[in-house]
Order: structure tokens, then C-alpha cells, then sequence
């Protein structure tokens, strides 16, 4: 499965149950897992490569075990997972040799060894020759901006070069496959811009297929149109952010009055003349109209008073509130059909 | 994509372990106040035995003609066979304390390898430390028999791969326990006694002798003391049968340990507890 149209990774109902350890286990050391704990359920998607993938979604939305599965670090329950066509319930060696991890914890890194002795010991497990292991690091640490800090032991380094770091050994053995779990999750905006830029540029230039979460939902927007939301281990989405967008969309115009005695004045008028398929409601100095195509008709009805009008705009929802009112009212019917 | 020397040869596992050496040489000599004191501390017990030795004057047949050179090779045998014991379940705990031993796991090596990489370092420098004591104990009045050092070599050998077998079946249960210090502080007491390191198995109750059979320690030791003692003890085991017994424990333990170190990693794998500690 290497040709360009077959998927870097495949994913059919992926499922992933943590269930509680059996009762000899338990002998040894006592787990927090009294229940079965629903991490994933029946996730489905295919990944190309040059695409980013942006998985988005709450704390324990089952971001981290997406990609502890791919990488083979726990195994489904159900389901399959393919990563360049090979099972990643078996965790095979040449898989991992395809993927470039990085983990949400810096400590995954080796903080008393130099950069270069990280990135050494990782391209020496990877089996590159000590020559294209030592141009390699040259590319990475210019990749990710730590060529200056070649020498520097982890411990002497920031959050954000640590950051880097993990990138670099990520990219060292030249990837096709990129598993980012929250990549800037430790780092100032800044210098989380400058990864995200980074991230983007491989994908593009490289045609490395990219799976990456993140919980700043600004870089999510800037890395592409691509996100699977994902909360309680359920894809809630997936898709183009577009289409997102579309589908959660308002569909309100918002009328902005010069003062609030205009605002209420118009509504009074607008309000009697609209009684139904129309919504219109006040808050403050501004009139809500909705559907958004009726505002011109509400706008008529309004005769004198329009001229009060200062401002008629279609409010933009920021990713973040467009998310949370998402979540909500997919909890809410959730709620709702459990009470059934 | 990067070319790899893939399909492995040995070169490639000679880098792969050369790595995992110089990690763990870098994490020891980190501490170097801790890495001395430990390294010194294993002289300790030759000082105190240096002293206790000279108050037998006259020893049992079982303990051969010098019981200070008896006790001294008693403790460098343990010493090289602690190193595995001790090694891979120290190193790994580590690795699992300070979140490294996941991003092991996700390199692309087999992962029934890891007993080897990770205990090599320990293994080394216990075998140093068991020619130290030897040295040490040697400065002090320990007389051995130099024409037995090619077995001794040989013994050393089928030794460290018990070690390695030991070490494999204590990370087994690390996995999963998440904690073996204290089991394997209970076994390495239990060790000390019944492979006779300081006094004969023969003075422990007929019942007890028995459990010391099934310990590579006891051949291991009894092996090296009757190639290296000008005076062995008498009734000891025969270097042949000592070293068919090693041979069978290694033959038998070592695929066994490392079958159950990758079912535990597998087990830890489902149920999402290899990272946790």
C-alpha cells in the first residue's frame, strides 16, 4: 500500500474499551479502572498523505488513545486500523519505522543527553548509518529552529525547545506518518505559531500525511480544513471546517441600533409584522434576525424607525464558541434521548 | 524516506545496543557522587569478611583451605549475577518513572530485545565489579588458582546469561506490578543464603538445601570457587555438573522469561498500563 491513492491510514470502527484489569492483576497493582471505560468507539476515517488531520475535542474525548493506537502503543478492541497497510494491533517494527511520534510529554525525551545524543540514539534504533544520521540532525535541528542548541542538554532547555525537539526526533527518520499529540501543548503562542507553521510547511513540501490535536483551536483553523472532533471516544465530525461551519451555522444577521430606544422601537414594529418561520429578538442596542435572508424583509417592516440603523452584520462565531455550543447540544439531546 | 541499513545484521544491533550503553553510562555517570559510593560499597562486605575470616582459623572441609578467598568469590559470583537481576528491573523502573520507556516502545525494535539493551550496562559493570572484589579480596590475602580463569571465564559467561533470564523475569512482573524492588530485595536475601555465599548450602536445613537447587547462583558460585580456589571446598559440586546445571537453567529460563516479558508487555498493551507506573 504505497501508491499515492491508497490512504496512510486507514481507520474502520476503530474501538477501544479500557476494561478493568482481571482480579490477579489487580494483585500486583491496583488500577483506577473500576469500569469499563469507552476510550473510542467505532471511529472511521482515512488519512492521505500531504493531508493534516486536526483531532480536536475535550479532555477524554479519546485524542491521546487515537493515537497511542496508531503508533501501537495499546490495542484495539474491535475494529481495524491500518497504517501504510499494516495492522496496528500487531505493533510491527517496520510500521513504527514509518511513523514519527511525538508524545504530550516532554519527558519522553532523554533530559540529561544533548539534543544530538537524543537525536543519535533515536536514528541509531532506526537503523540510519552514523553519516546520514549526522546530516540528518544538521536538516532537523535547522527544521525546528534549535541548531544553536545542538549541544545543549534537555535539561537546560525550555518548554518550547523541548517542544522542538520532540518534532526533530520525530522527523529525523524522515516519516511518512506524523502523530503530533498536542504538539504545542507546553509552548507560548509565538513559538506555538512557528510549529504550526512547521507542521504545515512538511506536510506541503514533503508529503508527509499529518495526525495532530491540539486544544488551541486557533491553530487547529490555521493548520487546514481537515478535523475529526471527537468527545466521549465518539466522532462528533469530520470533515472540512467549512462544512463545520455550515452545518453548525446560526444563520443569524445581527441589526446594531445607534442607542437601545431605537433598538426597542424598531423590534416592537418588526416583531408584530414577523410571527412566524421569522425569529427576531433584542439584545440591547441589537436586533437578531433569523433566518439570515429575512433581515432585508424585517429591515422593511421596520419603515422610520430603519433609520436608527447603524450596523447590519453576520456574526462570525470563533471556532471555539462555535465547538462549545456544539458539544452542548449534542450533550443536551444526549441527555434528552436518555431520559426518553 | 531514509535508507536504513534494514534487513538487520549484526551491525545494526551492535549500534542499537551501543546506544542503550552509552544512554545508561550517561545516566550513571550523571550522578557520579552516587555512582562512586555504590561502586565502593561492594568492598565493603570483603573488608568485613576480611576480618571475619581470621577468627577461623582452622575452616570446615566444606568451606575448602581459606575461608576469606571462600567468601570473597561467593560475592563476586553474586555480584556478576546481581548485575542482570538487579539491572533490567532498576533501569526499566526508571525508564517507566521518568516517562521514557513508551518512546522505547515506539522505536522500531523488537521489543523482547529490550532485556538485553537495557541490562547490558548493569551486567558489565556487575562482571567489573565481581573483578574488583576478586582483586580487592586478592590485595587482602585471597589466594586463587590462576590456571582456572579460562573456565572461570566460561562460567562467567553461562552466569550472565542466567543474569540476563533473572532480569527478564523481574521486569516481567515490573510491568505489571509497576513495583519489584522489594520482591527482588526479598529473592537477592534469599539468594545470598541459599546459593551459599557466605557460609555452605550444607548448614542449611535439609528441607531449605533443596530450594537452592533451583537458583543459578548456587552453581554458578559453587562452579567458579572449585576452578578458582588453590584449596576448593570438598564435596562441592563438580565444575561439569555445575555447568550442565547452568546450562539447563539457561536453557530452560531464558526463553521462558523472555516469553513472559513480551506476554506481560502485550497484557500491559490491552489494557493500556505500559506507560503507568
Amino acid at each position: 500500500m504505497t501508491s499515492s491513492d491508497a490512504p496512510v491510514v486507514r481507520v474502520e470502527g476503530l474501538t477501544k474499551t479500557y476494561v478493568p484489569a482481571p482480579r490477579w492483576m489487580r494483585l500486583l497493582v491496583r488500577t483506577p479502572i473500576k469500569e469499563p471505560i469507552y476510550a473510542l468507539n467505532d471511529v472511521t476515517f482515512d488519512l492521505f498523505g500531504g493531508e493534516i488531520l486536526a483531532v480536536v475535542g475535550p479532555n477524554g474525548a479519546g485524542k491521546s488513545t487515537l493515537f497511542r493506537l496508531l503508533v501501537g502503543l495499546t490495542t484495539p478492541t474491535s475494529g481495524l486500523g491500518l497504517v501504510f497497510g499494516h495492522d496496528i494491533s500487531r505493533s510491527e517494527s517496520t510500521t513504527r519505522r514509518l511513523i514519527g511520534f511525538t508524545a504530550a510529554d516532554d519527558r519522553t525525551l532523554f533530559l540529561r543527553q544533548t539534543v544530538e545524543e537524543n537525536l543519535k540514539f533515536h536514528g541509531r534504533l532506526h537503523g540510519m548509518p552514523d553519516e546520514v544520521i549526522a546530516s540528518r540532525i544538521t536538516e532537523v535541528l535547522e527544521q525546528v529552529g534549535l541548531e544553536q542548541a545542538r549541544e545543549r542538554s534537555g535539561f537546560a532547555m525550555s518548554a518550547g525547545m523541548r517542544a522542538r525537539l520532540q518534532i526533530a526526533r520525530g522527523l529525523l527518520h524522515s516519516p511518512r506518518l506524523l502523530v503530533l499529540d498536542e504538539p504545542t501543548g507546553s509552548v507560548d503562542p509565538i513559538a506555538a505559531y512557528g510549529l504550526i507553521e512547521l507542521i504545515r510547511d512538511i506536510a506541503q513540501r514533503e508529503g508527509v500525511a499529518v495526525l495532530v490535536s491540539s486544544h488551541r483551536l486557533e491553530e487547529i483553523e490555521s493548520l487546514g480544513k481537515n478535523v475529526l472532533l471527537l468527545d466521549k471516544g465518539y466522532v462528533r465530525f469530520h470533515g472540512d471546517l467549512e462544512r463545520l461551519r455550515e452545518q453548525y451555522d446560526t444563520n443569524l444577521a445581527e441589526i446594531s441600533f445607534v442607542s437601545s430606544s431605537a433598538a426597542r422601537t424598531a423590534y416592537a414594529v418588526a416583531s408584530n409584522g414577523f410571527k412566524e418561520g421569522v425569529r427576531v429578538s433584542l439584545k440591547d442596542e441589537v436586533i437578531e434576525v433569523g433566518p439570515r435572508e429575512a433581515v432585508g424583509k424585517v429591515i422593511l417592516s421596520m419603515g422610520p424607525e430603519a433609520r436608527g440603523i447603524s450596523r447590519i452584520e453576520e456574526p462570525q462565531e470563533s471556532l471555539m464558541e462555535l465547538l462549545a455550543r456544539m458539544y452542548q447540544s449534542e450533550r443536551g439531546e444526549g441527555e434528552e434521548v436518555d431520559q426518553a | 524516506m531514509i535508507e536504513t541499513d534494514f534487513p538487520r545484521g549484526l551491525r545494526h544491533w551492535m549500534r542499537v545496543f551501543g546506544g542503550f550503553l552509552r544512554l545508561d553510562f550517561i545516566q550513571a555517570i550523571s550522578y557520579p557522587l552516587s555512582f562512586a559510593m555504590s561502586q565502593v560499597a561492594v568492598l565493603v562486605p570483603v573488608i568485613i569478611y576480611y576480618f571475619v575470616a581470621q577468627l577461623l582459623v582452622r575452616p570446615p572441609s566444606t568451606v575448602g583451605g581459606d575461608y576469606f578467598t571462600y567468601v570473597v568469590i561467593g560475592l563476586a559470583g553474586f555480584g556478576i549475577l546481581g548485575g542482570g537481576l538487579r539491572g533490567f528491573g532498576s533501569r526499566l523502573e526508571l525508564a517507566l518513572q521518568q516517562g521514557q520507556f513508551e518512546a522505547m516502545l515506539i522505536e522500531p525494535i523488537k521489543w523482547r530485545l529490550l532485556p538485553f539493551a537495557m541490562t547490558q550496562w548493569s551486567l558489565i559493570l556487575g562482571t567489573i565489579l565481581g573483578l574488583i572484589v576478586l582483586a580487592f579480596g586478592g590485595l587482602l590475602g585471597a589466594e586463587y588458582a590462576l590456571a582456572g580463569i579460562p573456565s572461570a571465564m566460561a562460567i562467567v559467561a553461562l552466569a550472565m546469561v542466567a543474569s540476563v533470564a533473572i532480569g527478564a523475569l523481574s521486569a516481567s512482573l515490573l510491568l505489571l506490578a509497576k513495583r519489584s524492588r522489594n520482591v527482588l530485595a526479598l529473592y537477592t536475601l534469599a539468594a545470598s543464603i541459599l546459593s551459599g555465599v557466605f557460609f555452605p548450602v550444607e548448614m542449611l536445613p535439609e528441607a531449605v538445601q533443596k530450594l537452592s537447587w533451583v537458583i543459578p547462583h548456587t552453581y554458578a558460585i559453587n562452579a567458579l570457587r572449585g576452578v578458582l580456589m588453590a584449596e576448593p571446598p570438598q564435596d562441592a559440586m563438580s565444575l561439569t555438573t555445575s555447568l550442565i546445571a547452568l546450562l539447563i537453567f539457561n536453557v530452560i529460563v531464558f526463553p521462558l522469561a523472555i516469553w513472559l516479558f513480551g506476554r506481560s508487555l502485550e497484557e500491559g498493551r490491552k489494557y493500556g498500563m505500559l506507560g503507568s507506573y
